[in-house]
């Protein structure tokens, strides 16, 4: 693999990492702080990414289809989290149910099975025409405008809940998920809380889905699908490089440290033609079931080393 | 002052129906600290489930000050109501640090908007607070509540169960997963706790011993009636053995 290749899909990955962050640090919030796996996330991706394509396509500025498949993920979140806490539904079973029902929804919106937009109404071109005019090759100019825009996207979707999960209010939701039973007999209404992490979460799922749409130039009814193992991956592998004590800050930094690894991980595998992309969601897996296996391995690798050195340590006394 | 009217609890699976309480009157003035003993089965913590709301009475009224509070939830009624669970870890999140369990606790019955969860002087008020039970639990505000121990939770626990002066605090059995040094120590700082703050005290307990000496009034309670209710001087008099002849009569 050629230095600019290497370099190219190093850029690549660090701009699909940046847009997939949000959806990890959105499974994190439900499924760390909440403890409870939401499938919604999947579909409120896929939600947000025909929404946004389909008002960009309608000619609509970007900051408004952002902000439709912001509220799309939100309703999302919303329908499931009342199917959950009001008719005591399972909350795996709520989220598929929802999910399931966006694929109708993605249809009428889009009212074909995909749709595109010109690629000057996305978000990424005005930042794109400004690294063309200051040199940058065009296709490099594309990858580096994804990974800009894709920062500061993620800058303010992180300043904004590592505030909202210092309030009062963000505390009473944090105590929900850690232990609904005190939260609860500390006068904390549990249910609106389930709706209000619920609604944050696939808020920030559709936002990355929006972002990922117009990476990809287009969005079909199947976006969204196999991205809650992506956003999975990334937020374990960001989790087993997290300091112990890490406060919420130092998480969410360290959920989109492990999205950059996880991309950087695909990106350089497939440039490399180690494995052709047909091999991604496999790779994906391995990934993701080497980091989930690694706080595991810490504890065990140091006992097998001191097994091994007692073991040395007799052979050496026998033969002595 | 709380007052209990009539209380029944019926529980109904669909095919067999169980009376946990019948028809249970108890008045508790305001200050007074009350023990309840009573076997398993006796209705003590369905009686417990039925004041803090977890669950709605059969038939029956709860007046608090006047009243009726039995339509209230669980959540409103934490504004008046605390409770210290048997398990230690029901009482604290232990994601969050030793703070931020006391902000939820110090925040109960206000509003919980966007404002800070925890300012600095907070921190100062937790400290002072925890510093009173000389436990060094003072320096440890910025560790999370699962690096505690059993006993140490409990006290946090009634620390925030006290923290803002609840109306009625329901003590469910809260010594009895702890060790009996740790158990004892619990109890004496119960005790100082709720005598200086005045709080209305509803405690559960399996320790004859803790019943008699601990609190104004001992209540037993078997088969979902009170079948034994003593204060003063009449209290004091009584035995752990007589009241375990009493338990098995």
């Amino acid at each position: 693999m050629t230095t600019d290749l290497f370099l190219t899909s190093l850029y690549g990955g660090l701009g699909l990492s940046m847009l997939h962050a949000p959806l990890a640090i959105g499974i994190f919030l439900s499924l760390r702080i909440m403890k409870k796996p939401d499938l919604t996330i999947e579909g409120s991706f896929g939600f947000g990414a025909v929404l946004a394509m389909t008002m960009l396509h309608n000619e609509h500025h970007f900051i408004i289809a952002l902000l439709v498949a912001m509220l799309g993920g939100a309703v999302a979140g919303l329908a499931t989290a009342l199917i959950h806490t009001k008719l005591k539904i399972d909350g795996i079973i709520s989220g598929l149910l929802v999910t399931m029902a966006l694929f109708s929804i993605n249809l009428f919106v889009m009212d074909s099975s995909n749709i595109s937009a010109p690629m000057d109404r996305f978000i990424f071109t005005p930042v794109r025409d400004q690294l063309v005019t200051w040199g940058v090759p065009t296709f490099n100019a594309w990858l580096w405008s994804q990974a800009i825009v894709g920062a500061a996207v993620l800058a303010v979707v992180i300043t904004v809940l590592y505030l909202l999960y210092n309030t009062a209010f963000g505390l009473s939701i944090r105590a929900t998920g850690d232990n609904e039973r005190m939260a609860c007999s500390n006068g904390i209404n549990t249910d609106s809380r389930k709706l209000a992490a619920l609604i944050i979460a696939n808020a920030i799922s559709g936002l990355s889905g929006a972002l990922v749409a117009q990476q990809l130039n287009g969005a079909n009814v199947n976006s969204g699908v196999g991205t809650l193992i992506i956003g999975l991956a990334a937020l374990v592998i960001g989790e087993v490089i997290t300091p112990k004590r890490a406060g919420m800050l130092t998480r969410f930094l360290f959920i989109t440290l492990g999205s950059f690894i996880y991309f950087a991980c695909i990106s350089l595998i497939t440039a490399a033609q180690i494995l052709d992309t047909t091999w991604t969601r496999l790779l994906t897996a391995v990934l993701t079931l080497l980091a989930l296996c690694v706080p595991k391995l810490r504890q065990l690798v140091p006992a097998w080393i001191a097994k091994l050195r007692q073991w040395l340590r007799a052979r050496k006394g026998v033969a002595a | 002052m709380i007052e209990l009217k009539n209380i029944s609890q019926v529980f109904d699976n669909g095919v067999e129906k169980k009376q946990v309480l019948h028809e249970l009157n108890l008045t508790i003035p305001e200050g007074q600290f009350v023990s309840i003993i009573g076997g398993n089965g006796a209705g003590k913590s369905t009686l417990f489930n039925i004041i803090n709301g977890n669950l709605r009475p059969s038939t029956g009224s709860i007046l608090f000050e006047g009243k009726d509070i039995a339509r209230k939830g669980h959540a409103a009624r934490a504004a008046l109501i605390a409770r210290v669970y048997q398990d230690p870890n029901f009482g604290v999140c232990p994601e969050l640090t030793i703070a931020e369990n006391m902000a939820l606790a110090n925040s109960r019955g206000k509003l919980r908007g966007l404002q800070w969860a925890i300012r600095k002087k907070d921190l100062a008020f937790f400290a002072k607070k925890l510093a009173e039970f000389d436990l060094g639990l003072e320096t440890m505000l910025r560790k999370k509540a699962s690096l505690l121990s059993g006993g140490q939770r409990q006290v946090v626990t009634l620390l925030m169960a006290a923290l803002q002066k609840p109306k009625l605090l329901l003590l469910d059995e809260h010594t009895a997963a702890l060790d009996p040094r740790i158990a004892r120590q619990v109890m004496e700082i119960t005790k100082t706790m709720v005598e200086e703050q005045n709080i209305t005290t509803i405690m559960i307990s399996h320790n004859m011993s803790d019943a008699i000496a601990y609190g104004d009034r001992l209540i037993m309670l078997n088969g979902g009636k009170i079948i034994l209710d003593v204060c003063g001087e009449e209290k004091r008099a009584l035995t752990p053995a007589q009241l375990f002849a009493m338990f098995e009569s």
